[in-house]
């Protein structure tokens, strides 16, 4: 176990190598640069560049070197200082923009994580249970709306029925007064008084897809025949359900979990944008569109991180809960 | 003897969107201690049915509608159709009083969790006795089944067995306390045929050392006639014909029984003789025949009897009944002596 998990690590290193060179060439494949961005901003706002100066800034930025000369300096920096590069349009370093961020987009999505996995299971197996219930269509009709509404809209509405019913903005993840000050009980309650918004509306379609999943998941291991063995030998109904189906019924989900970690971080941009979230999405959005290199290479650069770091995770967990998963 | 189980005029319904399906329809037998009852049909006849009736699992959206399943214990009858099929009473019993091993070994072990976690369960279940010393009573039923190595098969996974093991595994789960009635629903099915062999011993040497019953269900005649005392013969949800295994083989009555005993392949037939098998198929059990179940596939139909009249069992002889108007004294008249003729 041990050496599988450290073959896999060090298989991290090139799968990173590679990705990053790809995400570089990625990002520069566009006609322009930054500086074109910049420029053309400029002149729309009546200043202008001249060559000697832009030639300048080309030079500061070493924008005017080699895509290889270019790509070496930002991968040794980040190897052997930690340092991710400057992002031209805020002008700060990019591993003081991403780490707060990252932060609250983690906070927001374990929330929500959270949030649907208390709800869904417990519906799931109910509804599973007792197919064709009066519950089961209900759950089954609430489920099908979840999913088929756009989770913006539903921010959109929640945002809308908060503002025109209780008067209070919904948006952003603190109220005006506390979004500077430093940590207290009151700003942590405003904190949570806001939290739940995102999470409710993050969490929405998860619910009604991981209900549908779980569900049918379920309703295939319960007519197994060790589930009618348990019964049986005389286990209480609910023990047993529990014990073997659901366990069982557990293992798809845990594979999905390779899919949840970079979901967190690339995910539900437009939400953020629409509530004003101090997430990654928006920021990433908004470096792509402006050809920010730096900003948007160490983003993506983090997904494939995450994307690596969580496929282990599952496969480590996978095999942990099922026996018949060997490792060679 | 005292009989340790009967069944009534026992009914199961299933409702289906396409209509009701009896599975089981007016089936009454008994069991006495120690003794081999087999119930022997085709696919399909309600026999499985008729064993999760007497747990009381019989699986959604059945149900038992008519009739009475009467456990014995310490010579008081316990009204098993009466009990709360989820409650405690019939939990109590279900593993303990009465244990059922099944067709497929490799599907009647959950995939992850160990044999042992599994067999000691059942034994904590039902007797107070703590982790250590379930391990214990595990370890030594799984010796008494024959079981290598014991104490590395209960670290194990069901996949990690071979069918036969598991069905080792499986047999021992359900004796592991010690049961008055084990159900065995086709248990050597699904194995091949040494294994088969192997399995029926054991079963065979079990029940003498543990003094039980078994109510053995299976299609396979030879498996009866080693292994039965009594039969009871099902077609489409009816016991048609009820004896003890000698007079099965020999004076069989009714003509699905014959049917069904003709068709079993003689080995010391002529060559190029054609296996018998019996005529059509069985019947889809919405549009069930009418009259006598049996009676489009039957050689000793009579027309204007058997397709309107449903035949009551018939007493031919002190414990052997058939469903047939054939002995039905209320017909001689009308049945033809070439009825009789096989």
């Amino acid at each position: 176990m041990l050496g599988f998990i450290l073959r896999r690590i060090l298989l991290f290193i090139p799968t990173l190598l590679f990705i990053s060179i790809l995400v570089f060439f990625l990002i520069q494949l566009p006609p322009g640069d930054y500086l074109d961005t910049l420029i053309l901003r400029m002149q729309e706002s009546g200043s202008s560049v001249d060559a000697e100066t832009e030639a300048l800034l080309r030079e500061r930025y070493a924008l005017d070197q080699p895509f290889l000369a270019q790509y070496t300096r930002w991968i040794s920096n980040i190897v052997t200082e930690g340092d991710f590069g400057r992002s031209f349009n805020w002008n700060r370093p990019v591993s003081e923009l991403i780490w707060s961020r990252l932060g609250w987009t983690l906070a927001i999505s374990l929330g929500s994580l959270l949030f649907t996995w208390a709800l869904a299971f417990p519906i799931a197996i109910y509804s599973a249970t007792n197919q064709y219930s009066l519950f089961d269509y209900f759950f089954s009709f609430i489920g099908f709306i979840g999913l088929a509404i756009p989770n913006f809209l539903l921010a959109l509405v929640l945002m809308w029925i908060g503002f025109s019913v209780f008067g209070v903005s919904m948006g952003g993840l603190f109220s005006s007064e506390f979004r500077d000050a430093p940590w207290s009980i009151e700003k942590f309650i405003d904190f949570l008084s806001h939290l739940w918004v995102p999470i409710v509306v993050l969490g929405t379609a998860g619910t009604a897809g991981l209900i549908r999943t779980m569900r049918a998941n379920l309703l295939d291991e319960l007519n197994k025949p060790y589930v009618e063995a348990a019964r049986a030998k005389g286990l209480r109904e609910r023990r047993l359900i529990w014990k073997y189906p659901v366990r069982v019924a557990l293992n798809p989900f845990i594979s999905s979990l390779a899919t949840i970690l970079p979901g967190m971080i690339s995910g539900a941009t437009i939400v953020s944008v629409v509530l004003n979230l101090p997430t990654t999405g928006p920021l990433m959005l908004d470096a792509l569109l402006q050809q920010d290199m730096f900003l948007a290479g160490s983003f993506l650069l983090m997904l494939s991180l995450f994307t690596l770091v969580s496929t282990l995770i599952s496969d480590i967990l996978l095999v942990l809960v099922d026996p018949r998963i060997r490792l060679d | 003897m005292e009989p340790l189980l009967e069944v009534k005029n026992l009914k199961v319904r299933f409702s289906t969107d396409e209509g009701p399906i009896e599975a089981v329809r007016d089936v009454s037998f008994e069991i006495k201690r120690g003794e081999t009852v087999a119930i022997v049909g085709e696919s399909g006849c309600g026999k499985s049915v008729m064993a999760r009736a007497i747990l009381r699992i019989v699986p959604a959206p059945g149900n038992i509608v008519e009739g009475q399943i009467n456990y014995y214990r310490d010579g008081r009858a316990i009204e098993l159709t009466a009990l709360e099929a989820k409650g405690a009473e019939i939990r109590a019993i279900r593993g303990a009083d009465i244990a059922m091993i099944f067709q497929e070994p490799m599907a009647t072990f959950s995939p992850v969790h160990t044999i042992g976690n599994q067999i000691n369960e059942a034994i904590i279940l039902h007797q107070s006795i703590d982790h250590a010393g379930a391990t214990a009573q595990t370890l030594d039923i799984l010796n008494r089944v024959g079981m290598p190595r014991p104490s590395r098969i209960i670290h194990r996974y069901p996949h990690q067995l071979s069918g036969g093991m598991l069905q080792r595994a499986m047999i021992a789960m359900a004796l592991s306390c010690r049961p008055q009635l084990l159900i065995a629903d086709e248990p050597t099915t699904a194995l091949d045929v040494t294994t088969q062999a192997q399995i029926l011993r054991l079963l065979y040497d079990l029940q003498r050392e543990f003094n039980m019953a078994i109510l053995f269900i299976t299609h396979d005649l030879s498996v009866v006639s080693q292994f039965a005392d009594r039969v009871e013969v099902m077609y489409l949800g009816e016991v048609v014909e009820s004896t003890d295994v000698i007079r099965l083989f020999e004076d069989p009555k009714h003509p699905y029984t014959r049917a069904l005993l003709n068709s079993i392949p003689q080995t010391g037939a002529g060559r190029g003789q054609r296996l018998q098998s019996i005529a059509g198929s069985i019947p889809n059990p919405l549009h069930r025949p009418s009259g006598c179940l049996f009676h489009p596939r039957c050689d000793s139909f009579q027309p204007g009897v058997c397709d309107l009249v449903s035949p009551k069992e018939i007493d031919i002889d002190k414990d052997h009944r058939a469903r047939c108007i054939l002995y039905d004294e209320q017909y001689s008249d009308r049945v033809s002596s070439a009825a009789f003729g096989q």
